[in-house]
């Protein structure tokens, strides 16, 4: 087990710089001169231009550059915004509680609704509830997470006159505001995972071995979970994994919608801005996420199925 | 009744779903004659109103009439979501088939490359690229198609893979055919069917995604306007006329499941282990297979 933890740790490495490599050379792409952003289009004197220039390592080689943002992000300096002449370190970090804690609580949201109703589905087989659920879910794969989350405002602002925009001042505050946001952004996930093991539990529902397990007169429970189960969760892992990653994005549209202070808005505000460091450091982080969550997932398949670590 | 459908290209939510989806494709072509106004022209005097007679799906904050605006932006829409689709189709396709056919180190090297692009979560890439190359609708679509590519040739390469192996592949080596001709007369037309599966859902995702670039401003830039835009536009005043956002976006819901549907059953007609032969055909099968040989 530590072996395949640690060669599957070794392959994500390479693809980590080369993803660094393209982040930072299709932002260097742009038209977008950085330093009339730096100096927000006003008319500056040599001298400004040329301090500028130095600060923001523009006077060095483009790999330099590169080695040099490389070089930051490993001990946690993110560069200089262009536009709030901050560092990007200390603006992100203050906004990572948000996007993760919408990712996480959606997930957890998701993952307790879906699978339950994945597996009633799958037992009650072409029954009016299957239908149902299969209806449902069909509906909530197709609907854009904004419209979603933009109907719950309306509806929510009927209801109560609950403020759940905005920023938070304290802990309750913080799940307040990010309660009905990430119910927001669990929708996508529910249906998906409800689909995806309603058909990987049919699948296993059919084979022999549950047959061997009902002649062998195991209660019906035991064989649900204990047999069917275990092997209809690999796919569900799979595409919870994928699904994580379209909430990275989803989180950037639910943050929008609500104006919640998270990474999202931060990154939608640097395109907007062309304010780059912003753009490239989160960007690069959000990977780097996105890849670790992958590697946690292969290795859950191998502690699920002996089978993977050996091969 | 249910024993006559089974088997059949055409059932009866087969019949439905490509009715309906002919109705949308047909509207946004002839939406000059469909539409019951100018989708620009403003009526001051009748802006915000819930849906009426004059106004089948009421109007918005300057006065246009919601409905026109809809049937006018689902040519948008509908191809840039096809672009999407045909941009990863024609990089991920001969991609997939090369890289199942040859396998070794090429496959290595585009799977290598690929992974770069897969290990951007969803969308992300696609933000970046709008970010560098311009908030535009051509910026979006090629992002979008550059995004599409892995999943596309991963799925034509599982399919190359398992074809190579069949006889067929192996007698037009010895016959001494060319690896391009092998490969793209071959083992492509005996992939397409399961490809196309493919493409209809990715039409819907790309549908999904445009609207969400569109949306965030990445995509179509208004006074254009596609149903992305009229979300966004809507937004605003969703509080004095729900239609807005509601008529925009069942429209996207509705199409997305139309193309989902759609790649469900065509899906179900072509694997037959999801479909049960009629009976007389599994005899003709049986028979056919006893007395061919």
């Amino acid at each position: 087990m530590g072996r395949y933890v640690l060669k599957r740790f070794l392959q994500i490495i390479p693809i980590f710089f080369v993803v660094s490599i393209v982040i930072f050379a299709i932002v260097r792409m742009s038209p977008t001169d950085p330093i009339t952003v730096i100096l927000g289009g006003k008319k500056a004197t040599e001298a400004a231009i040329a301090a500028v220039k130095v600060k923001f390592h523009f006077d060095q080689p483009v790999v330099v550059q590169y080695l040099l943002w490389m070089k930051g992000i490993f001990t946690g300096d993110f560069g200089i915004s262009y536009k709030y002449q901050q560092a990007v370190s200390g603006m992100i970090f203050g906004r990572l509680p948000v996007t993760m804690g919408l990712i996480a609580i959606s997930s957890v949201i998701g993952i307790v609704i879906a699978i339950p109703a994945g597996i009633l589905c799958a037992v009650r087989k072409n029954t009016a509830a299957d239908r149902v659920i299969s209806v449902v879910t069909i509906i909530l794969v197709s609907c854009p997470v904004f419209l979603t989350c933009m109907l719950m405002i309306l509806v929510m602002s009927k209801i109560s006159g609950a403020v759940f925009t905005g920023t938070y001042t304290n802990v309750r505050e913080y799940f307040q505001r990010l309660a009905i946001p990430s119910v927001a952004l669990s929708f996508s996930m529910i249906a998906l995972i409800g689909r995806v093991s309603r058909t990987s539990m049919i699948k296993e529902l059919k084979s022999n071995y549950i047959e061997t397990a009902e002649a062998k007169g195991l209660p019906g429970r035991r064989i649900l979970f204990h047999h069917a189960f275990k092997n209809a969760v690999i796919p569900v892992i799979t595409v919870a994994s994928i699904q994580i990653g379209a909430m990275i994005v989803g989180s950037v549209l639910v943050e929008n919608v609500f104006s919640l202070p998270g990474l999202g808005s931060l990154l939608i505000n640097g395109i907007n801005t062309s304010d780059y460091p912003i753009v490239q450091g989160i960007t690069l982080l959000l990977v780097g996420v996105f890849l670790l969550i992958n590697l946690l997932v292969d290795i859950l398949y191998a502690a699920i199925d002996p089978r993977i670590r050996y091969e | 009744m249910k024993k006559k459908n089974v088997g059949r290209f055409f059932t009866v939510p087969m019949v439905i779903t490509i009715a309906l989806l002919a109705l949308i494709i047909l509207s946004s072509l002839f939406a000059p004659a469909v539409a019951p106004y100018r989708p620009e022209a403003l009526d001051m005097d009748r802006a915000l109103q819930l849906p009426s007679a004059a106004h089948l799906l009421g109007t918005d904050n300057v006065g246009r009439d919601i409905l026109s605006r809809l049937i006018f932006g689902s040519r948008i829409t509908l191809l840039s979501a096809l672009a999407v689709v045909v941009i990863s189709v024609i990089i991920g396709v001969p991609l997939g088939l090369i890289s199942g056919y040859y396998g070794g180190r090429i496959d290595n090297a585009i799977m290598r490359v690929e992974d770069v692009v897969l290990a951007f979560p969803a969308l992300l890439l696609a933000f970046l690229f709008v970010a560098s190359f311009g908030k535009n609708i051509t910026s979006a679509i090629i992002a979008l198609g550059i995004v599409y590519v892995p999943m596309i040739s991963r799925l034509t390469r599982s399919l190359a893979l398992m074809e190579r192996s069949k006889a067929y592949v192996e007698a037009a080596q010895s016959i001494g055919f060319s690896d391009g001709r092998i490969i793209f007369r071959h083992i492509l037309p005996n992939c397409v069917s399961t490809i196309m599966t493919q493409l209809t859902l990715d039409i819907g995702y790309a549908i999904l995604d445009l609207a969400a670039l569109s949306f965030l401003g990445m995509g179509v830039q208004p006074p254009t306007s596609d149903w992305g835009v009229m979300l966004e536009e809507g937004r605003a005043f969703i509080q004095r006329n729900p239609m807005l956002c509601l008529a925009p976006g069942c429209a996207i819901i509705l199409t997305v499941v139309l193309f989902n549907v759609l790649s469900d059953n065509i899906q179900m007609y072509l694997d037959p282990t999801q479909r049960k032969l009629p009976p007389f055909k599994k005899l003709k099968k049986l028979a056919g297979g006893l007395v061919e040989r």
